[in-house]
């Protein structure tokens, strides 16, 4: 029964190549007694292929399957239609009376035969008396006493709800195939129907222009199909003249089993190369998060040490350029050693050419996490950006000394123009280190001049109104 | 239908079969097999079954020509002993399936590759309960009644050597889910579809008019249910068995109807249908009384149709085509045999205990179109003090398994018939 959409594994999966394998081992003793057979049946434990069902239900099925292709060594032909040894048609027999009487007593399964097995059989069972080999026809009319064979008309059960779809495909080796003849296909084709349909079209309607007197517009006009015959001879000739005939007609071979499942079993036997991905050139991921890794000052004020001389724009160049021509000297050799290395070195340099713009951002981003440690305070000095605060807060040193008068504040907030603004911002800087008794009337004062400063926003809008009102008089 | 469905070129459809002439040539074929051997037997109480088995072997052999006594004597002893296939001592006949789980030891080193993927399976299995659940339903026996009442003979070595069953051929028949309606796309998908209801183990000399009564479909069983009075027992006049009494059954090229009383030829629009375009092949009718399922010319695999109760339509699957073995079920009077029908057994929504035994039609108070009842629950919330409360439709529901104990209409169709 199909399954709810899931792929389910085949419960005989595996059954053809262990019959097949003991069939070999079989073969290769030089006897055809039973017990020489029952040795290699007991080495092999090929008991215990029963065993290991779930319920009932699997035991009966799997052992169906089984005997039925035990079964199938009764046959003079073989699954390709090759013809069967004396001793792979003895082996069936064996393998059957083995098989069919070690089942579990409360669940047997009779052995399903074609008739056209069943009477093959009995066929081989007269060349058996002719050689007056008499175990093997003894476990044969033991299995017909029993009444161990049901007679079926197809091997196949014709049943579509129990089509099942596999998740693997069974593949015996050494099997034999049938060989595939070079151009077979494409000689089948030039035969069909089709083609004979085509070349008659093809001749009524050149006999048709020719009536009507376009003649000449034909000459040079050929049948498709005999254009494709001539290409078909001029590749059999090129073929039978080729040198490499031994290797040309192995490839053939190799085709004869290019169905999907043996696609799928030589792309599952063959080992998968997998390529090194971005990531794992890079474990632990530390360029990435450089700024999370714990440095000291020293390395700190190092890397602000380099930053200074890379701002400097001719060293910059210099050191890439020389990287560059490197990296190139270096591809050539690899190129002739090995072709996996020279991919991982591909993949390494556009790695390392992605991580480059990140650089300076993990710096920044370094220095922006860090902003409030001494360390940082200490490197920021050299820059000149952060020497305009030095001088600022030097300027502003003497003037804390100096005790300050209110008539000074006083002068100070009189004058609203905008150089005395810069000073009075000059001064607020200074706001912390002023006693609290003074920061108070400060904070007062600066009231006064936002009120000011809205009453003389007042004032001049009302003078724009009196003058409009002027114009429209 | 034939050229209709391309059977020749469908790997799941076999070649026209003639059942008549299969059921000759593999007689023929088995007929072979028993000159060889001698089933004839002296003293038949004073022996047992083992010893006539012996004899008979021993019969069998001394047949060959330039084959002595002692010869076939010794061939017998070498090939009866069993043990020999066996590493440890066991007795091979008294095995039973528990007996053979195997040794979890030895599977990991075992040489065979059956067991390399016994081990992949399991782990594949382990992932989780689904793929298991998916697994067991996958198998073939898994829809066999193999341990259940009067069936659990099946597949159990009843036959013995000294038995012989009726020349006769054996067919399953899978009558899979109705399509009676337009199917959502969820149930388009290829694991949906192909669902069997049940199957039946046919002999050829079984009657088609038995496989059609054979069948129980819950479409008969559907019963209007008066405005009111939805408590009261229905009426099983009004059952859709009992007002469609017409059905067929279509098999290759021939319309087989049933004609019980009141019944009408179905078949006769469709047949006109197919008379007037030229895709398909001439189509016949006639009744399906008399008729046998050895008188058939069909072909494995090829869904045919089985339409009853207005319509109503199932595939018939014919499959596993067989010659009649000792160890089937004897006697034609069990046939067709069961060997699997699908429940519909089913729990109360509301109480989640009852079994079904109403199905509610757009109730105003519920958010789902069809809700399904027991009788207790149907009672308390649709009616105070015996008064219909609210709006709805309620259908009797019938588990099929218990309908024939019901007294449902196929016993009273069976006694109108006689």
């Amino acid at each position: 029964m199909a399954s709810g959409g899931i792929p389910t594994p085949f419960m005989g999966t595996g059954v053809k190549q262990d019959l097949h394998l003991l069939c070999n081992k079989f073969i290769s003793m030089g006897s055809n007694r039973i017990r020489d057979f029952a040795d290699v049946f007991r080495d092999m434990h090929f008991e215990t292929i029963l065993h290991y069902r779930l319920n009932p239900a699997e035991c009966l099925e799997f052992t169906e399957y089984l005997l039925q292709h035990a079964a199938m060594y009764f046959g003079k032909v073989n699954e390709v239609g090759a013809f069967r040894a004396f001793k792979e048609r003895l082996f069936g027999v064996y393998v059957c009376y083995a098989l069919y009487n070690l089942q579990p007593v409360d669940h047997v399964c009779q052995i399903p035969v074609t008739a056209v097995q069943f009477e093959e059989l009995l066929e081989f069972q007269k060349s058996l008396e002719v050689e007056k080999l008499l175990e093997p026809i003894a476990a044969l009319k033991m299995l017909i006493l029993k009444k161990a064979f049901r007679i079926k008309v197809f091997q196949s059960t014709y049943d579509p709800a129990t089509h099942k779809k596999y998740l693997a495909e069974e593949e015996l080796p050494y099997f034999n195939k049938i060989p595939v003849e070079p151009f077979s296909s494409v000689t089948k084709m030039l035969s069909s129907d089709i083609m004979t349909e085509l070349s008659f079209i093809h001749g009524v309607y050149t006999e048709a222009k020719q009536k009507l007197g376009l003649s000449d517009t034909l000459t040079g006009l050929k049948s498709p199909l005999h254009e494709i015959k001539g290409i078909v001879e001029k590749y059999k000739e090129q073929f039978e003249s080729s040198p490499t005939n031994p290797e040309i007609s192995s490839a053939p071979e190799e085709t004869a089993g290019s169905s999907r499942s043996t696609l799928r079993s030589k792309a599952y036997a063959e080992g998968l190369k997998h390529t090194r991905q971005r990531r794992h050139l890079d474990p632990n991921m530390e360029e990435n998060f450089k700024h999370l890794t714990a440095r000291t000052f020293g390395d700190i004020a190092q890397e602000c040490l380099d930053d200074n001389d890379a701002q400097v724009p001719i060293p910059i160049d210099r050191p890439v350029r020389q990287r560059r021509r490197r990296k190139t000297t270096t591809v050539n050799p690899e190129e002739l050693l090995d072709d996996n290395a020279l991919a991982e070195e591909v993949l390494r340099n556009e790695y390392a050419a992605r991580i480059k713009p990140e650089i300076p951002e993990d710096s920044l981003g370094g220095k922006v996490g860090k902003q409030g440690t001494s360390g940082v305070a200490r490197i920021r000095a050299p820059k000149r950006a952060n020497a305009k605060l030095v001088e600022v807060k030097r300027e502003q040193i003497p003037q804390t000394s100096a005790p300050i008068t209110a008539s000074q504040i006083d002068e100070s907030f009189t004058s609203p123009a905008n150089k005395k603004n810069r000073k009075s911002a000059s001064v607020v800087e200074v706001k912390p280190r002023i006693s609290d008794e003074w920061a108070n009337k400060l904070h007062a004062w600066h009231g006064q001049v936002e009120a000011t400063d809205k009453h003389l926003k007042k004032l001049t809008s009302q003078i724009k109104l009196e003058v409009i009102e002027d114009e429209e008089t | 239908m034939d050229r209709k469905f391309n059977s020749d070129e469908q790997w799941y459809i076999s070649p026209l079969l003639n059942l008549a002439t299969v059921k000759e040539e593999m007689l023929e074929v088995r007929e072979l097999g028993e000159v060889i051997i001698d089933r004839t037997m002296d003293d038949f109480d004073s022996k047992t079954e083992k010893e006539h088995e012996m004899e008979m072997w021993k019969n069998s052999l001394s047949y060959i020509q330039g084959v002595t006594e002692e010869e076939s004597l010794e061939a017998i002893e070498e090939v009866s002993n069993l043990d020999m296939f066996l590493e440890g001592s066991s007795d091979v006949q008294t095995r039973r399936f528990e007996d053979m789980k195997g040794d979890r030891k030895f599977l990991e080193r075992s040489p065979l590759v059956s067991h390399k993927h016994v081990i992949s399976r399991e782990k594949t299995m382990k992932t989780s309960r689904q793929r298991k659940s998916a697994y067991v339903t996958s198998l073939k026996y898994d829809k066999y009644m193999l341990n259940a009442g009067a069936n659990t003979s099946l597949f159990h070595p009843q036959c013995s050597i000294l038995e012989k069953c009726e020349d006769d051929i054996v067919l399953i028949v899978d009558a899979l889910m109705p399509y009676n309606r337009e199917l959502l796309s969820s149930e388009l998908r290829s694991s949906r579809l192909l669902k069997p209801m049940t199957k039946f183990l046919v002999r050829g000399d079984t009657l088609l008019s038995d496989l059609r009564q054979k069948f129980v479909c819950q479409s008969d069983t559907i019963v209007p249910l008066e405005n009111g009075l939805e408590l009261d027992p229905p009426n099983l006049d009004n059952a859709t068995a009992v007002r469609f009494p017409s059905s067929f059954i279509f098999v290759h090229d021939t319309f087989y109807v049933d004609m019980p009383p009141n019944a009408i030829d179905i078949s006769h629009p469709i047949r006109n249908f197919m008379l007037h375009r030229e895709i398909y092949d001439p189509v016949e009718a006639c009744s399906m009384e008399g008729v046998r399922i050895i008188d058939l010319k069909l072909r494995l695999g090829q869904p045919y149709i089985f339409q009853h109760s207005g319509n109503c339509e199932h595939l018939l699957v014919f499959h596993d085509l067989r010659l009649l073995h000792e160890s089937d079920p004897w006697g034609i009077d069990k046939y067709p045999f069961t060997l699997y029908e699908k429940g519909n057994e089913k729990k109360c929504d509301i109480c989640k205990k009852g079994h079904v035994e109403f199905v509610v039609e757009r109730h105003e108070l519920l958010p789902n179109t069809y809700t399904h009842f027991c009788r207790t629950c149907f009672q308390e919330f649709n009616y105070v003090h015996g008064v219909k409360t609210h709006s709805f439709i309620a259908w009797p529901y019938t588990e099929l398994q218990t309908g024939e104990q019901r007294g449902w209409p196929f016993g009273d169709f069976e006694q109108e018939d006689d």
